[in-house]
């Protein structure tokens, strides 16, 4: 044992001061008695009789100086040492995602976490510092660096788990940064290891330590759910699940469907240990509504046994075709599921009631205020036309973009194309040597495809590559609503330009009042919990479901070893070195002590 | 000023008589067995007759059948010396009802007792101050029941005050003791020298020695608590003491045996040891504890 403040030991020059007011304090009561022969045989018996005779004369004299020293014991801070020194930085992560909320430790991992969390606040010097981070979906800083213990424990407190995925990469780049130029770094990582991120992060000289949570156990969960129309009855869904069971025995449950609450379907289903089973209800729908799967297993993740998804009644996407005549554009549009294509030979109404409206080598006296993909034409807006670029070989393309995607340029030549320098708000996916072919971006809320040539003019009309670009461009130009996100996943949604405020319902009841964007836009960023939030104003209201559907996150199983890029690996510690201080120890001795003389000394004299 | 003691427990002593184990050796004539021989109803010996002798106490029955002459003995009746030493020192005065006046009771019961059996009673009061020498006089050598009113009187002018040397005020009263008797002490027997001397100088001399001490209900039972500088009356001796009622057992522990010790000696120097409380009832006392404790019957 040693002790923080030595210094403090100077107070024990204060023990004598204690005996000399021991000596003034016994002011006695003068009695006069017939003879003092009995008192004094009556003392010589009672010390005689006991081994410590003098020490007893003088107890409170005794438990003063006792209770002194405690005091002084108390002052000077001992502890017992270890391996941490004083000063420290310590950086905690706590892992706040699904999998944490597993039950296959006391309580659930993240109290356990918690727990852990706590003792390393208690077991903190007055000079240690500390961050603690919250990592799930999004990481957050849930306390910025302080020596304050109870500021820390009421941060702890305040942490909660979520339903969403573990990013730790991003967690562990910022304890990285923290730490960066401090002597004496740690970071406790308190997670179950359930991430996928880590490859792209190297450890380098970070001081990870990795407290690794959770026994693993049998879990049951859904790791996709889908709606989609059924391909044959127009007026039926088709609900595609993957149930995947992550432990090693075979586990049996029963799947039930609900629509709008109402059970559609009942299913009983067994899967083999590590193995995923596939499921499809088809049910009739006949209006907008949620479907809602429940798996009725016990097992130590309840996150997963649950997922909701909007089935929304299908409707065909409206495109107006604005053409002196191309056969292979109309053929390609119209080869496309689910469209109305109307075409027209001029545009005259600059607000049509479409999605989609295509120019084909048409200029427009006003241009469309809708999603336009302009083929060899240009507003005037958007940029001035340079020139005209014979033969222009196609050089590059951007095959990641959604737009491109599954088109290959490689056997396409183009005769004739605009030469022309594109704004800063498009970007260029198809590019010649000189000049872009193809370019697409976003102006005023507005989504816009330019093609600066004809294809007409270019051999890309006979490439199976155009019809699948038309697909792709039609799709991207009128994206659908997305009701069915992720956790953590950011819903967005256009609302209408009088609606400035949103009310949200999450899916535990909690109602957030948000502000739209200036263009309208309602962005809602808090899906940390899975289920249906419902977005009111008025009597509008929007639906939209957050699921986990994360097989890596129902995967409970422990992780002893973290992976950290190619080479680096952290292995799990389960106990934490801490400094305990004793001194409060002392001080309710030193408590005790003063009550016990209080006690005795209205004994003695009572 | 009141009686010492009532005239109903006057009368109830009038029929009792001290007892004595030993004859009188007592020179002056009196009413007890002694055992010189002199002229009683009270047949002791024979002896043989030598000229000179009285003829009128010549056995003649007996000259008759031995054809030699005996001279009859009768056994001479002697007065029994009662003493009472009475403690009557500063601390005798301590007590609800003093310690002093509770002896002075016992004394004027034990001296009643003695002069209604012709015995000669003296009482030895210790300290003694000289203002009161002619009373301590009137004290001695009291004969006879006519002269027990005078005998009260005088004992209830005694009083306590002063310091004494126990031991040394029995050693003198043995000294000046000529006959052997009854020797009553009457004391709380707290003094600091001791009492074994002076106890065993009046042993010592042939008396039968009653030792009765007196103690008060506070001596007994202190109820000061606390912190306390007891200081003695007497010696003015101080001596701190932290007490409560918790040690109350062991106070009185040490009291029972301190008195214990004392009935030891007693015992060991064929002494009658009694002991009283101030406050209980002298005539309780005197009709059942002295009696059943052989002072009387």
């Amino acid at each position: 044992m040693s002790f923080l403040s030595p210094e403090a030991l100077m107070f024990l020059v204060t023990l004598p001061i204690v005996v000399v007011f021991y000596l003034l304090k016994r002011r006695r009561i003068s009695r006069l008695v017939s003879s003092t022969i009995i008192w004094e045989r009556f003392l010589n018996e009672t010390q005689a009789n006991s081994p410590f005779q003098k020490l007893r004369h003088n107890w409170l004299l005794i438990i003063q100086l006792i209770l002194l020293a405690l005091a002084i014991f108390a002052l000077v801070r001992p502890y017992f040492s270890s391996k941490s020194e004083s000063g420290r930085f310590v950086v905690v992560i706590l892992d706040v995602s699904a999998s944490m909320k597993a039950t296959d430790v006391s309580l659930n991992r993240f109290d356990e976490a918690k727990d852990e969390i706590s003792k390393m606040i208690d077991g903190m010097y007055d000079n240690d510092q500390m961050v603690l981070i919250l990592s799930g979906g999004v990481t957050k800083v849930q306390q910025s660096p302080t020596s304050v213990k109870s500021v820390l424990r009421k941060a702890l407190n305040q942490s909660k788990a979520t339903d969403s995925s573990t990013r730790l990469l991003d967690s562990i780049k910022l304890a990285q940064n923290l730490s960066r130029n401090r002597p004496k770094v740690e970071v406790h990582l308190f997670s179950d290891g359930v991430s996928s991120d880590l490859d792209e992060f190297e450890l380098q000289d970070l001081n990870l330590v990795y407290h690794s949570l959770g026994k693993g156990g049998d879990n049951l969960g859904i790791v996709s759910l889908e709606v989609r129309p059924h391909s044959e009855h127009s007026n039926q869904q088709s609900v595609f699940a993957s149930i995947m069971n992550f432990s090693t025995n075979v586990m049996s449950s029963d799947v039930a469907l609900f629509f709008n609450d109402q059970m559609v379907g009942n299913r009983s289903l067994t899967v083999g240990p590590r193995n995923t089973a596939s499921l499809v209800f088809s049910v009739n729908q006949s209006t907008n509504g949620v479907f809602r799967m429940h798996l009725k297993k016990d097992d130590i993740l309840q996150v997963d046994n649950i997922g909701s998804v909007m089935g929304l009644k299908q409707r065909n996407t409206k495109v107006l075709l604005i053409t002196k005549g191309n056969v292979f554009l109309e053929k390609a549009i119209r080869s496309i599921a689910d469209i109305d294509l109307i075409v027209k030979s001029s545009f005259t109404n600059p607000t049509p009631k479409v999605d989609v409206v295509v120019l084909d080598s048409v200029k427009p006296r006003v241009w469309p205020s809708v999603n336009v993909m302009a083929i060899n034409t240009q507003s005037t807006n958007w940029f001035e036309p340079i020139g005209l670029l014979e033969s222009p070989p196609i050089v590059d393309w951007k095959s990641t973009h959604k737009i491109l995607r599954f088109v290959n340029f490689d056997n396409v030549q183009v005769a004739q194309s605009l030469n022309a320098e594109l704004p800063n708000w498009m970007t260029p996916i198809v590019e010649s040597q000189a000049a872009p072919l193809i370019a697409a971006g976003k102006k005023n809320d507005k989504l816009a495809i330019w093609v600066g040539f004809n294809p007409l003019d270019s051999t890309w009309p006979l490439r199976v590559s155009f019809p699948l670009f038309i697909a792709n461009a039609i799709d991207w130009l009128n994206p659908k609503l997305i009701e069915n996100l992720q956790v953590g996943e950011v819903f967005s949604v256009p609302m209408a330009e009088e609606i400035s405020l949103v009310k949200v319902t999450l899916p535990d009841g909690e109602k957030v009042t948000m502000s739209t964007m200036p263009n309208g836009e309602l962005i809602f960023a808090d899906t940390f919990q899975q289920g249906v939030y419902h977005a009111n104003s008025g009597t509008n209201e929007i639906k939209f479901c957050v699921n986990l559907l994360d097989s890596a996150e129902s995967d409970v199983q422990t992780r002893d070893v973290l992976k950290l890029g190619q080479y680096g690996r952290v292995e799990a510690t389960m106990k934490v070195d801490s400094d305990k201080e004793l001194w409060r120890w002392f001080a309710i001795l030193c408590l005790l002590l003063i009550m016990f003389e209080w006690w005795f000394y209205h004994r003695r004299t009572a | 000023m009141e009686a010492l003691i009532s005239p109903d427990l006057m009368k109830r002593l009038e029929h009792f008589q001290l007892l004595a184990r030993r004859r009188s050796k007592s020179t002056s004539k009196g009413e007890r067995r002694s055992a010189a021989r002199g002229h009683s109803v009270e047949f002791a010996d024979y002896r043989n007759y030598v000229p000179g002798d009285d003829l009128r106490r010549i056995d003649w029955n007996l000259f008759g059948r031995l054809g030699r002459l005996f001279l009859k003995l009768y056994e001479e009746e002697r007065e029994l010396p009662v003493t009472i030493y009475l403690d009557s020192s500063e601390s005798m005065l301590f007590g609800k009802v003093t310690k002093f006046d509770f002896a002075r009771q016992i004394a004027a019961a034990v001296g009643y007792v003695a002069l209604c059996g012709f015995d000669r009673v003296t009482v030895e009061p210790f300290p003694f101050a000289n203002s009161q020498e002619s009373l301590a006089g009137e004290l001695r050598a009291v004969r006879g029941r006519n002269s027990s009113i005078r005998f009260f009187d005088n004992l209830n002018q005694l009083k306590a005050g002063g310091t004494v040397d126990f031991n040394q005020a029995l050693k003198l009263g043995a000294i000046k003791q000529r006959n052997q008797g009854v020797v009553v002490v009457l004391s709380d027997f707290l003094n600091p020298e001791g009492y074994e001397q002076g106890l065993k100088s009046l042993s010592n001399r042939g008396s039968e020695v009653h030792a009765v001490q007196i103690l008060s209900e506070e001596e007994l039972e202190p109820s000061s608590y606390g912190d306390l500088k007891v200081i003695d009356s007497e010696t003015g001796a101080e001596q701190e003491v932290s007490f409560g009622r918790y040690r109350l057992k062991t106070y009185q522990d040490t009291v029972q045996k301190y008195c214990h010790q004392l009935r030891e000696f007693c015992q060991s120097r064929g002494v009658c040891y009694q002991l009283v409380k101030s406050h209980t009832s002298i005539d309780d006392f005197l009709l059942k504890t002295m009696r059943s404790g052989g002072m009387w019957r």
